[in-house]
């Protein structure tokens, strides 16, 4: 890892297109401003490594269906109805919304 | 065609409705191509299965029926990738955690998968939004459902 040091208002650059400038520090919070192509995604590791955690959690999840429907079976009916009434709820606002506009 | 999946058996669909997520998913890098099946006995949950491995398949929901007032950004990146020329052609999904204990379930709000039905392409996108979270609890946003307003939903 390339490791420099770099005093508040300095810059460094990645490559041609990428600006990285320390615009505050405060304790150990450091405010840094990115400039860069828009193609370039910029995102917190912690956040993109929760989403990519969140994703694999999920691919386990068909693998509970089976034990929580004979576990949980009243309270994922419960529930799943419960999302069921909303969906059809806004459904039915939907169609009188449409309705509406033609009339 | 007819694809082999893990956990539905053989199923049929229809080749036009296989989506193609050139990037895959962030943590499933491999899979890109999907089909949405929708199984009766979880409805409204619907399941993103891959073509590609044939056990993965990830849960996934309407986000505007847990959160009505749900509304983000799509960066410019992000619609050149899905060639989305018209935001009518984005169809939004969120992507669910279904635990061991069914209560703890949660919905990622932070990273919509957003579909352009013109192309079938597909992108789960990350929200440069930090008021909504990757775990939020469905449990909690069934109890705030109908009593209005969709506070828990973004923090």
């Amino acid at each position: 890892m390339l490791v420099l040091t770099r005093k508040l208002n300095e810059a460094l650059k990645i490559g041609d297109d990428v600006t990285v400038t320390v615009l505050s520090i405060d304790g150990d919070r450091i405010r840094l401003g990115i400039e860069a192509p828009e193609e370039i995604r910029i995102v917190r590791k912690e956040l993109l490594e929760e989403i990519e955690q969140a994703n694999q959690l999920a691919t386990q999840s068909i693998y509970f269906l089976k034990e929580w429907r004979r576990t949980e079976k009243k309270y994922v009916e419960n529930s799943f109805r419960q999302l069921k009434d909303i969906a059809e709820g806004r459904e039915a606002q939907e169609i009188k919304a449409q309705e509406d506009e033609k009339l | 065609m007819i694809i082999p999946t893990a956990h539905f058996g053989e199923v049929e669909i229809d080749e036009a409705k296989i989506l193609t997520f050139e990037d895959g998913l962030p943590g499933l890098e491999e899979d890109t191509r999907f089909a949405i099946l929708s199984n009766e006995e979880s409805q409204p949950i619907s399941w993103l299965q891959s073509l590609d491995h044939p056990e993965i398949a990830l849960p996934v929901i309407d986000p505007f029926l847990l959160c009505p007032d749900y509304a983000f950004d799509v960066s410019d990146e992000d619609i050149e990738k899905l060639d989305l020329k018209d935001i009518h052609d984005a169809f939004v999904l969120s992507v669910l955690v279904i635990p061991k204990n069914v209560r703890d379930m949660t919905i990622n709000l932070s990273a919509p998968v957003v579909i352009n039905v013109r192309n079938g392409k597909g992108r789960q996108i990350i929200l440069d939004d930090k008021k909504y979270k990757v775990r939020v609890p469905v449990a909690q946003l069934l109890e705030q459902s109908g009593k209005g307003g969709d506070g828990l939903c973004s923090s």
